[in-house]
């Protein structure tokens, strides 16, 4: 290192080149250090999935497993079915799941926000209510779907209930996922208006809003950012539980059709594929919900949404962070 | 409430020694009492604050400063005695709370700014929805007041992006965006950090000498002997003795002042 003898002081050059080198050394380990962990799961990742495909082709039984599950005919029939056979294909029963889907969900939204709204309110007029809409949840909560189905299908069409007992099972089945439903998302209604502190509802009264204002402008925005993936959740759970709804019923939705694609091969290939279908409509909905979760756990405490160049301040502290503790 | 200007009585006006206004009292409180289950938090609490008056409640931690503002903008209902504002009694029917508290602003000590809001639609909330003020309006005057107190270039930001002092002075804002006739104000620098107590303090002394009335419960006694017209000191929800800074701070007459004045002196905030 030459000092120039037109500096003042001239241990500073020295000092700023060892400082400059320092800092590349610094940024070169940084960068190491963000690269080894992307190898260590890239690694992982290899691993599990070579094991994965060997246990599959050479496990013992394995071929008899192909057979039971995979059957490729079986594959190609059930899905598109085969009129010489008389097999129906199953992506026609699959729009019975969602079509059950589509009616159920928008009357729970609605209904599950009354019971919500009766479970919350402090009225003394409301007790009679509140205490029914109490009573409701537990039970509704309590029960295993597929016995409300069967209380429903058998039972109701036995009284001579007016408009209850002559329905079509399609109604049946939409009254049973309502009926289990609505406590559910009445609980996450109400525990998302429950999450909003306590000092907010105070600071809203404190400029003097009415009550319904409180609930408008500082109750319902807050509540909205911490209900949203519990209820996507609750949205794939229904999805699912659309396929109890054909048990003992004429409604052929894709569980039924997979029954009977079944009963033909007596072979599972038929409920591989169900399954595979009910993956493709769920597991999309699953990654919004994780996607809407993870945005809400950034943004909980904070309340402003993430932009940009949130993200990128944050990724420049950890940097620096990282380059403090170097030794 | 009604803007209604009725003179207080004139035995309300005997109560109060030092000072005899034309004016109705805009905190009329007497013998308040005030209990959480149990505890007689606030034991029969007289208190008048004349207009432009500005009083500051000190005590000890858990005497019921926090209570008693809290019950003067009915956030807390009390459970004995009387308190009128501006000639009004708040335990008239009529009075409602929410209409109470478009006159009566309050700043709390955890600021509890809006989180899902930015900082110009947290101050013009109160107007816009409240008051039902235009909102274009109500954003020139919200601008107005930042700008005032330095915080025009913050307008546009959220809450969690301030530093604490700019919140509290954002919540202070919010609360004079409702040109309130009353502002209370409890322990607001009380979770600042000490360099930022400062700034907030500064907005407080300006607001004083605009004329606004104020009530400020604070443990900061310097300040609170620098901008008062008059200091009560509380203790166990009783106020033990009411006088000038001069006279609460210099010669006390209640043991428990000289006592609670006395642990200050020791811990160097005094
Ligand atoms: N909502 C409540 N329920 C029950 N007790 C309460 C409630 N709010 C306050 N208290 C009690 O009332 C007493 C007075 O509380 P308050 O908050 O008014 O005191 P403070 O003088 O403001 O104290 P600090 O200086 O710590 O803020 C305390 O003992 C407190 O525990
Ligand atoms: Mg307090």
């Amino acid at each position: 290192m030459v000092t120039s003898p037109h500096t003042d002081t001239p241990t500073s050059a020295t000092k700023d080149a060892s400082t400059r080198t320092l800092t590349k050394r610094r940024s070169a380990l940084w960068r190491n250090a963000q690269r080894a962990p992307r190898l260590i799961s890239l690694a992982s990742v290899a691993l599990i999935a070579i094991a994965l495909v060997l246990t599959f082709l050479f496990a013992p039984g394995a071929k008899t497993f192909q057979q039971t599950f995979l059957d490729p005919t079986e594959l190609r029939e059930t899905i598109f079915g085969n009129a010489g056979k008389n097999i129906a294909p199953i992506w026609g029963a699959l729009l019975k799941n969602i079509e059950l889907f589509l009616v159920a969900e928008p009357i729970i939204l609605v209904l599950a926000l009354g019971v919500a709204l009766v479970r919350l309110s402090k009225s003394p007029l409301m007790t009679g209510p509140r205490i029914i809409a109490i009573m409701y949840v537990d039970v509704a909560r309590g029960l295993p779907l597929i016995l409300v189905v069967y209380a429903v299908y058998f039972g109701l069409p036995l009284t001579s209930i007016p408009v209850l007992s002559t329905m079509t099972y399609f109604q049946y089945g939409i009254i049973c996922l309502v009926f289990c439903y609505t406590a559910y998302v009445s609980e996450v209604y109400r525990a998302g208006v429950m999450s909003v502190p306590n000092a907010q509802l105070l600071a809203g009264r404190a400029i003097g809003l009415t009550e319904s204002q409180l609930l408008r402008n500082v109750t319902v925005p807050q509540a909205v950012r911490v209900v949203v993936a519990p209820l996507i959740n609750d949205f794939v759970s229904l999805q699912k539980d659309t396929a109890i709804i054909s048990v003992g019923s004429g409604v052929v939705e894709i569980m039924s059709q997979a029954h009977i694609d079944q009963s033909i091969w007596f072979r599972d290939t038929p409920f591989i594929i169900a399954g595979l279908f009910f993956l493709v409509m769920c597991v999309p909905l699953t990654r919004i919900a994780d996607a809407v979760l993870a945005r809400d756990l950034r943004t909980r405490l904070s309340g402003s949404p993430v932009t940009p160049r949130r993200r990128w301040s944050a990724r420049a502290s950890a940097e620096s962070m990282a380059t403090v503790l170097q030794p | 409430m009604s803007d209604s200007t009725t003179p207080p009585t004139s035995d309300d006006l005997t109560n109060t020694s030092s000072e005899v206004c034309p004016q109705p009292l805009v905190v009329d409180a007497h013998d308040v009492i005030k209990r959480f289950g149990e505890r007689e938090v606030l034991r029969s609490v007289t208190l008048h604050v004349a207009p432009h008056d500005v009083v500051s409640l000190i005590g000890a931690s858990g005497s019921g400063k926090s209570t008693l503002l809290r019950c003067l903008n009915l956030l807390e209902r009390i459970d004995g005695g009387r308190i009128s504002l501006f000639g009004q009694d708040l335990a008239d029917p009529d009075v409602r709370g929410e209409l109470v508290r478009r006159h009566v602003g309050i700043v709390f000590q955890a600021f509890n700014l809006f989180p899902h809001k930015n900082v110009l639609d947290n101050v013009t909330l109160g107007p816009t929805k409240a008051l039902q003020v235009d909102r274009k309006v109500a954003e020139e005057k919200a601008m107005d007041l930042l700008s005032r107190f330095g915080l025009k270039d913050k307008a546009a930001e959220y809450p969690d992006r301030l530093s604490g002092g700019q919140q509290q002075r954002v919540a202070i804002v919010r609360a004079i965006a409702m040109e309130p006739e009353l502002l209370l104000l409890d322990e607001i620098t009380s979770a600042l950090d000490p360099e930022l107590v400062a700034e907030v303090l500064d907005v407080v002394r300006e607001l004083a000498q605009g004329g606004m009335t104020m009530l400020l419960a604070t443990h900061e006694m310097n300040f609170a002997r620098d901008v008062s017209t008059k200091v009560c000191f509380l203790a166990d929800g009783e106020i033990a003795e009411m006088g000038t800074p001069a006279q609460i701070f210099t010669a006390p007459q209640d043991p428990r002042t000289q006592q609670f004045l006395r642990s200050l002196t020791a811990a160097g905030r005094l």
